[in-house]
């Protein structure tokens, strides 16, 4: 076990690092949208690794946006009110774009904030086209929900997301990802025919994120038929 | 390291927590822990399903939620990294209006709406450092609760 020095030392050095008051003052919204980003990169990695082609695209500016615009807050996928980005790729033949907090109807008529999705691309192609259309779950392939790890991480949202995915229709991929744990989301979703549930995933710990990116790439090369 | 050992160093965490403005995390991880856990299999008694944190597995949580506090902008850099361009936060329409603001902005006035994500501009070497550090607390949490796990099971 390590010792109570090294821990000590440890804590001391990186509470001792320049900006990590700065840090410690972000607001939890910041901290979720920063987590999102980093679940939808992972994505555009599982996309290449499964052999497909991805670019990032601004709704605006087209492709190779820079800097890439993400929603500081749920909203409109046709919305041109920013160059809101997200990542067109086609794999095997199959096209379709990855998006971070955009608002779906699902099929009750209920509408639904979806943290990362993956949306066919001609369905895309239309809403964006279409000034006030918004996208329904009928096109809508998988749904991710990101939760940062904070003191509200429960089965409460395992429950919110397991109603949100039963409004979606049939999702290729409906997982629960969060760089925090919880023994009680962990025994929630371990329910078969669920969400899957991803914790710890982290850029600071390999396997747990490797592991996720895996899943999702060989979801994505079942559902494009790729042999 | 013993039970005393581990409830010292918490407490030394929060303290230090403390000295650099970290009110708000102080008080997430009071309320995890002080949540507790669940009961497992025969441990199940008549009135109450959730058990308190030993020492060390309240040093655990603190330490997991200390780290997971200052990745985000190691996360930045990872979407960055993948997007190949750098990242900003804009608004759109559904979140002005949200804030009750009356007519829709310009995208000029979107951009400049307070409460916009943002986070601290960190130089290579500062976020080398950050993820070198963040990584090597995680290391150490990690093989504190493999001990306690090991400890558990016997």
């Amino acid at each position: 076990m390590p010792t109570l020095n090294e821990l000590r030392a440890a804590v001391d050095t990186l509470l001792g690092l320049p900006g990590i008051p700065s840090i410690l003052h972000l607001n939890n919204n910041t901290r979720e949208r920063a987590f999102e980003a980093y679940v939808f990169s992972l994505l555009v990695q599982a996309a290449r690794q499964a052999g497909g082609t991805v670019e990032l695209h601004g709704v605006t500016s087209g492709a190779n946006p820079n800097p890439a615009v993400f929603r500081g807050a749920p909203g409109y996928m046709g919305s041109r009110a920013q160059d809101f980005c997200f990542a067109r790729c086609d794999l095997h033949g199959k096209e379709f774009e990855i998006h971070v907090a955009v608002i779906y109807v699902g099929s009750s008529g209920a509408t639904h904030e979806v943290d990362v999705s993956i949306y066919d691309r001609s369905a895309a192609d239309t809403v964006r086209a279409s000034p006030g259309l918004q996208p329904g779950t009928r096109n809508l392939r998988a749904a991710f929900e990101c939760k940062f790890y904070d003191s509200n991480l429960g089965t409460a949202l395992g429950r919110a997301f397991v109603g949100l995915v039963s409004d979606c229709g049939h999702l290729k991929a409906k997982k629960f990802v969060t760089n925090g744990q919880s023994q009680g989301l962990a025994r929630y979703f371990s329910k078969s025919g669920g969400p899957q549930a991803y914790f710890r995933v982290s850029p600071l710990i390999a396997d747990d994120s490797h592991r996720f990116v895996h899943n999702v790439e060989q979801a994505l090369r079942q559902w494009a038929g790729v042999s | 390291m013993t039970d005393r050992d581990a409830s010292q160093l918490y407490k030394h965490l929060l303290d230090r927590l403390r000295e650099v403005g970290g009110t708000e995390l102080i008080r997430e991880i009071e309320v995890t822990v002080g949540r507790g856990k669940l009961r497992t299999g025969e441990e199940i008694k008549p009135g109450g399903f959730q058990t308190t944190l030993s020492a060390h597995e309240a040093l655990v949580v603190a330490l997991r939620m200390l780290v997971a506090a200052v990745e985000p902008p190691i996360y930045k850099a990872e979407a960055e990294k993948a997007s190949e361009s750098t990242i900003a936060w804009r608004f759109d329409e559904l979140e002005y209006s949200r804030r009750g603001a009356g007519a829709v902005p310009s995208p000029e006035a979107l951009a400049t709406t307070t409460g916009v994500p943002e986070l601290p501009s960190l130089t290579k070497d500062e976020l080398d450092s950050l993820g070198y550090n963040a990584a090597r607390l995680l290391a150490l949490a990690q093989a504190t609760e493999r001990e306690l796990d090991v400890a558990n099971a016997q």
